[in-house]
């Protein structure tokens, strides 16, 4: 190898703005892999709240006529769960509507920095 | 040797490397506590998860368990007066389909899903699998007789306390334990107080109301039961 006649060492400046792009890197992979712990905790709270939101249903099934029952409850962080008992309008071929059937739903509002997730499970039931 | 100087080479000045280092030992110091901060993070969400994710899984087991409960399955749930007085017996006779193992089912008709202290100084709760039917004596104060668990399978662990209620639909109340085989709560609760955790998570689920078909079963032929280790004796026949 032959050295190049230009050859010098690195200037301090050379040395800065390196060490500047290596950081800026470094913290955007810092930041991105941050985000993604936070899109994990949310989904991990999400899942919480959904356990949650299937107790409620379960409860609110054993008599959903019962207007006590169907009463919004609040959470931990201002998570508010709202179930609903609707009648469900079912025909038949015969074009016979069919009785008793509901709509059970539970509604999860969930309040994020930056908006209101909204989550919800619902089932059909029958009530005669 | 003819070799020609350069005009302008210098080597770096002492203050030169002084600066260059201190502003590298700033740059790195400041990336490495990000860097760990992140992976920290990264680090307690796994472990975090991966305990949810056991919960999850526990609480969709009972889930299924309750909400398949057949018309010839008898469950009854009472106090275990010999080993401790808040650790409730939660019997499940002729419960074949129930907590499905990989086992053959068929040998295992009665379950007792309980909680018993582990080595750490908190609780476990699981399933004991008997290979024999319960002796449910009447139909309003129930107790029960079998030989001893012959399987103990934990289904979650580090748990500080737990409880469980049963809802009857029938007089609007909440009882703590469930004696009558004929009937079925509407609901059970069960409140769990985990060892990481400073507020307690309660579950319900539903019971689907079914009447009760069958109160006599027969035996197989008994396995011979495993000796047992840590697990809650069963209470003594009733006289």
């Amino acid at each position: 190898m032959t050295p190049s006649k230009n050859s010098k060492g690195i200037v301090l400046l050379e040395l800065i703005l390196a060490l500047t792009i290596f950081s800026l890197v470094i913290v955007a992979l810092a930041r991105s892999l941050q985000s993604a712990v936070e899109a994990a905790t949310v989904q991990q709270q999400e899942q919480v709240i959904q356990e949650q939101m299937r107790s409620l249903l379960e409860w609110v099934r054993i008599d959903p006529k019962d207007p006590e029952r169907i009463k919004s409850v609040e959470l931990e962080n201002k998570v508010k769960l709202t179930p609903t008992f609707l009648p469900l309008k079912l025909q038949n071929k015969k074009g016979i509507e069919l009785e008793n059937l509901y709509t059970l739903k539970v509604e999860a509002v969930i309040p994020t920095p930056t908006t209101n997730l909204t989550r919800s499970i619902q089932i059909t039931v029958y009530v005669p | 040797m003819n070799a020609r100087p350069q005009k302008k080479r210098r080597a770096f000045t002492l203050i030169e490397v002084i600066l260059a280092v201190a502003i590298l030992a700033l740059l790195g110091g400041a990336v490495a506590s990000i860097l760990q901060g992140s992976v920290a993070s990264a680090t307690a969400l796994t472990e975090v998860s991966n305990r949810q994710s056991q919960i999850q899984c526990f609480i969709q087991l009972l889930n299924s368990t309750f909400r398949n409960l057949g018309s010839e399955t008898l469950f009854i749930a009472q106090k275990n007066p010999i080993v401790d007085q808040s650790n409730l017996f939660l019997m499940f006779n002729n419960s074949h389909q129930l907590f499905l193992w990989h086992r053959d089912q068929s040998k295992f008709p009665a379950k007792v899903l309980t909680a018993w202290p582990s080595e750490k100084g908190v609780l476990s709760i699981g399933i004991l699998e008997y290979n024999r039917y319960f002796k449910l004596t009447t139909t309003t104060e129930s107790s029960f007789s079998a030989t001893g668990w012959v399987h103990k399978i934990e289904l979650l662990g580090d748990i500080k306390s737990l409880s469980w209620r049963f809802w009857n639909q029938a007089t609007k109340k909440w009882s703590d334990d469930w004696r009558n085989p004929t009937q079925r709560p509407n609901g059970v609760e069960l409140t769990l107080l985990l060892a990481e955790s400073k507020v307690p998570s309660i579950h319900f689920f539903w019971i689907p109301p079914i009447q009760i078909q069958n109160l006599n079963f027969q035996n197989p032929t008994p396995i011979p039961p495993s000796t047992p280790s840590t697990a809650p004796t069963p209470p003594e026949p009733a006289p």
